[in-house]
């Protein structure tokens, strides 16, 4: 029984008890006055749990535990474990610090993990350290994890037979991991795979997309946000993934959606972000790389339009008299005689 | 004061008058001591407002439709509950609050993608001015939304109650919740410690 030890209040019975749901409204002792104020700290703890809940791993962890004893009573509660959030895309701390929080947050679980997301710091180990843990995770989401290898994660992989949905978005993921995920784990609808776009046409790899068509069949939703894939592998995702509902390319400036291809994408999948299509509610950054980086002709920065034009510059700079109709230049005509 | 004296007038006619002038009467004195005027005849099955009555007496009366948006006030019209809904537990003032976002977000979205994420855009701006209460109104907010079964009210709060306590030392926090500390000064570094993170392969 939950008794909030935190004010000495003169306070008779809390009309606060009898909020939990239940069929019929019951009648509380005492009816709530408009303008009463009741403590925060009187608020039903579900419900100090459901605002906790919203913090993240980290803020739980090193701020919202310390407040007072019953919170750490509800930080420490496995219910409040079943999401792991440790994104933490601003806030950074060591790797290994991160790691070892993400390990306390997991243990916390006990078992029970169905989410979790993280950041930077995600390595081969800690995957592991999850899935010894957790093997009914449902989802997985990893962010810009470079440290992760296609060996670690295929043994990974291997025992969260049960996941549903998986983001590697700026993980570099090579196609042998995407198979392996493919076939260990059948019931996978969701996949978001993204990275930085390129614009330049001579980039182009469909090993993904392929690897995507050969072993996840069952796919209903799809993100490849700044994919290489061309038309080819988009072609193999349509024969491949019949539940298809939602499917991203935005940013996959190598697909030429149009003609038949568009109509057969339209016909079959409910929702598509095109490749031009606005980036507003993509929740990272969506700053296209225009230039290869190997390419030294152009200064970063550039973009194709910028490109064409740069010929009218060189005209300008090689010493043409356009400026000899200027009023402006009249001035320094008289001062450089 | 001709209304306080119909009783006795009922009285009267009852000795003296036909039964058709007593009929008058009787029908008169019901009407006059009816709270809401006509509410006897409406039928909740037939018609689709809702009536919801307060716990300080306020009454407010609403579409079904937005009436469905509380998962308990579902139920209740699901079981077949008739007549207005008595919800003790949430005065007037914050219950006109929960019936504005429950109206703002019962319009469902359009079939187009475009639609949807122009709206969902929308809606999110509507929800951030929505939500700039003071204090006091998000915990009744909270308490409602939780009472009433309302997941997008409820998240919506306890978010923005999330987002305004992140990122605040303990300490602070303590004095926005108007939490004491009960932690003993041991225990205090003890939890501050566990925090203080070394790498422990074994931990």
């Amino acid at each position: 029984q939950f008794a909030p030890q935190n004010r000495k209040m003169a306070s008779s019975s809390s009309p606060l008890r009898s909020s939990s749901v239940s069929p019929l409204p019951p009648s509380p002792p005492t009816a709530m006055k408009d303008g009463e104020f009741k403590n925060w700290a009187e608020l039903p703890p579900e419900l100090t749990s459901s605002i906790l809940l919203r913090l993240g791993a980290t803020e739980i962890l090193e701020n919202a535990q310390r407040v007072c004893r019953s919170w750490l009573r509800l930080c420490k509660d496995p219910s409040m474990w079943r999401k792991i959030d440790m994104l933490d895309l601003d806030d950074y701390d060591s790797k290994d610090c991160k790691a070892s929080m993400c390990r306390r947050a997991i243990d916390r679980s006990q078992g029970g993990l169905v989410e979790i997301d993280i950041g930077y710091f995600g390595s081969d180990d800690l995957l592991d350290y999850i899935a010894d843990s957790s093997s009914g995770l449902r989802s997985l989401k990893l962010v810009m994890c470079n440290q992760l290898t296609d060996d670690g994660f295929a043994e990974v992989v291997v025992k969260l037979p049960l996941l549903e949905e998986l983001e590697a978005s700026y993980c570099s993921m090579s196609e042998e991991s995407l198979k392996a995920v493919g076939k260990s784990c059948p019931n996978l609808k969701t996949l978001k795979l993204n990275c930085a776009g390129y614009r330049v046409p001579r980039n182009e790899s469909d090993d993904e997309a392929l690897a995507i068509a050969a072993t996840m069949p069952r796919l209903g939703h799809l993100q490849l946000f700044g994919n290489r894939l061309t038309d080819v592998g988009l072609n193999a995702i349509l024969e491949n993934c019949p539940d298809l509902e939602h499917l991203d390319l935005r940013q996959c400036f190598n697909v030429n959606l149009v003609g038949d291809l568009e109509k057969r994408c339209l016909e079959k999948i409910k929702v598509v972000r095109r490749p031009n299509d606005s980036t507003r509610d993509y929740p990272y950054d969506a700053t296209i790389n225009d230039v290869d980086s190997s390419d030294d002709e152009y200064p970063y920065g550039f973009s194709d339009v910028d490109l064409m034009s740069d010929d009218e510059y060189l005209y300008d700079l090689s010493g043409a008299s356009d400026h000899s109709d200027d009023d402006m230049f009249d001035v320094y005509d008289d001062l450089y005689l | 004061a001709f209304v306080e004296n119909i009783p006795e007038i009922y009285i009267l006619s009852l000795l003296f008058f036909s039964p058709h002038f007593l009929y008058l009467l009787i029908s008169v004195s019901v009407l006059t001591m009816d709270p809401i005027p006509g509410l006897s005849k409406l039928t909740v099955s037939s018609s689709k407002k809702i009536v919801l009555n307060c716990s300080d007496g306020k009454s407010f009366e609403i579409d079904e439709a937005v009436a469905r948006k509380s998962k308990l006030i579902a139920d209740m019209i699901e079981s077949g509950c008739d007549g207005p809904i008595p919800l003790q537990n949430v005065t007037g003032k914050t219950l006109e609050k929960v019936i504005e976002y429950c109206k703002r977000h019962v319009v469902e979205f359009g079939p187009s993608d475009e639609d949807d994420e122009e709206a969902a855009e929308k809606l999110a701006i509507w929800d951030a001015e929505f939500i700039k209460v003071d204090e006091e109104t998000i915990f009744h907010l909270i308490l409602a939304a939780n009472y009433l079964n309302i997941e997008g009210l409820l998240s919506l709060t306890c978010k923005t109650v999330a987002d305004y306590i992140k990122d605040k030392t303990p300490e602070e926090v303590r004095q926005i919740f108007g939490i004491e500390n009960d932690y003993t000064p041991e225990e205090e570094e003890a939890v501050r410690k566990e925090n203080v993170w070394a790498f422990d392969p074994n931990q």
